[in-house]
């Protein structure tokens, strides 16, 4: 681990919470 | 367990913990739907919250976990992190008014619900934890007092948030997914209460007493630490703690310092800390006999973690103390391995350990190449800031097989890492400490 793994984890990180609740929407909107 | 193996456990489990309280409200009869908007905005706001409950996990030096990740990457993944949940959870109001502006007159305190102001206290809280931490030296903030802002905002941040999510109380119908997010803040809430009361608790009943404080070169003091009533603790060389010195260990005064000792000899420990800020400006000013509280050891900067065919250490300033104790101990366990040190100062009356570096040179296979920003008439050593023509010039061939570690001010560990991308190093043989992590 270093400087750039934290980074990456950073950027899953974002992108796993905008998905998901992307998905969340979707799912769950009309 | 190999360290890399725990890193991917510690990094399934937070992912799984960020992801499970947003499952556990798509599961079961769910409310009616709404717009995509609106819904996208609630999902957010979820999302953002989830995350600021996380950064619990990482700031509560966790031994388990300070042990496997370096500690100024944990702050400074809970730095951005934070941004994140902060630019979540204000896209959770700002998604809502922009599809109903009307929605906007909520923001008055005097007319709307409670249970919407509660959701404006937890994002400005949240916004102030963030000005306070970014902007903390411009604002001249010092650090006892970030901290205790620290202390306080974030419980209310999260609780008034989740008072906020029961008000509403869209998606939390059910008690069992009302029992996840409140047992959620409560364990949680549950890790503040080990780090303000069980951990200095146990720290209180395990004293150290300093026992010597000696000048050093370079405007620098160790203090000799002797545990008093029990054994100590064990720790690998180049590990850190923190010192509360003259204060409660339930206050905001406990600051990270490198151990300095030799990991091999007694269960004393040193310190060597430079006269730089408020608190370390009157250090040599604490009286032989003082308690010294010590929680720790932390952090994954060492050889021990570490393992290579010969060791490069590269230290600015006061980044020294790691270095020595990883030599010093390499001295007491007879290491055979070849070890080189680059040592950056402003000036050779600044350079801490200078003297004890020429004996270590005996008793070690250990070249010290002293880089100086201002060298005195005569100096026929290195100059300026350590580079890659530097380090080509000072290093065997076999380079890229070494494992460096790298610990100063953050500009000079972004130059160095820089030099060694230049000369081909591998990252992966690149370990960093960043003195002034917080």
């Amino acid at each position: 681990m270093g400087r750039t793994h934290a980074r990456v984890v950073i950027w899953l990180t974002f992108l796993t919470l905008m998905l998901s609740s992307l998905a969340f929407a979707l799912l769950q909107s009309r | 367990m190999k360290a890399a193996t725990k890193q991917w456990l510690w990094l399934l489990l937070y992912f799984f913990v960020l992801l499970a309280p947003l499952i556990v409200l798509l599961i079961g009869p769910r409310p009616a739907p709404r717009e995509f908007w609106r819904e996208l905005s609630v999902a957010l706001g979820f999302s953002g919250l989830a995350l600021m409950g996380v950064q619990f996990i990482p700031t509560a030096r966790l031994r388990p976990l300070t042990n496997v990740f370096p500690m100024d990457d944990v702050y400074y993944f809970h730095l951005r992190a934070a941004l994140i949940a902060f630019a979540l959870v204000l896209a959770h109001p700002l998604i809502l008014f922009l599809f109903n502006p009307t929605a906007v007159r909520l923001l008055n305190p005097l007319t709307a619900p409670p249970r919407i102001t509660l959701g404006l206290v937890s994002l400005l809280a949240l916004a102030a934890l963030i000005v306070t931490s970014i902007f903390r030296k411009p604002l001249k903030i010092s650090y006892e007092l970030w901290r205790l802002v620290h202390v306080i905002l974030t419980p209310v941040t999260i609780i008034v948030a989740m008072l906020h999510m029961l008000g509403v109380d869209y998606y939390l119908s059910l008690p069992w997914q009302r029992g996840v997010w409140i047992g959620l803040t409560v364990v949680w809430m549950g890790i503040i209460a080990h780090n303000r009361l069980t951990k200095p608790l146990r720290l209180l009943r395990r004293p150290y007493r300093l026992v010597d404080s000696k000048p050093e070169t370079g405007r620098a003091w160790t203090l000799v630490l002797r545990p008093d009533g029990h054994e100590g603790f064990r720790f690998m060389p180049g590990q850190f703690a923190w010192l509360t010195i003259q204060r409660s260990p339930f206050g905001m005064r406990s600051h990270p310092f490198s151990i300095a000792s030799s990991a091999a000899s007694s269960n004393q420990l040193q310190f060597t800390i430079a006269e730089l800020g408020d608190f370390t400006s009157r250090i040599g000013e604490v009286p032989v006999g003082e308690v010294v509280y010590v929680d720790g050891p932390h952090g994954s900067f060492s050889i021990d973690r570490y393992d290579g065919p010969g060791y490069v250490f590269i230290a600015g300033g006061i980044g020294s103390p790691p270095m020595l104790s990883m030599l010093r101990t390499m001295r007491d366990r007879r290491s055979h391995k070849p070890a080189w040190f680059f040592y950056g100062n402003p000036e050779w009356e600044s350079v801490t350990f200078r003297e004890e570096l020429e004996t270590l040179k005996q008793e070690l296979d250990l070249q010290v190449i002293h880089a100086l920003e201002r060298p005195p008439a005569q100096w026929d050593g290195e100059t300026g800031f350590i580079d890659a023509d530097m380090l080509r010039r000072h290093l065997p061939d076999n380079r890229n097989e070494l494992v460096y570690f790298i610990c100063g001010p953050q500009p000079m560990i972004a130059a160095v890492l820089a030099a060694l991308r230049q000369i081909g190093v591998p990252p992966n043989n690149v370990h960093t400490e960043q003195y002034d992590m917080v």
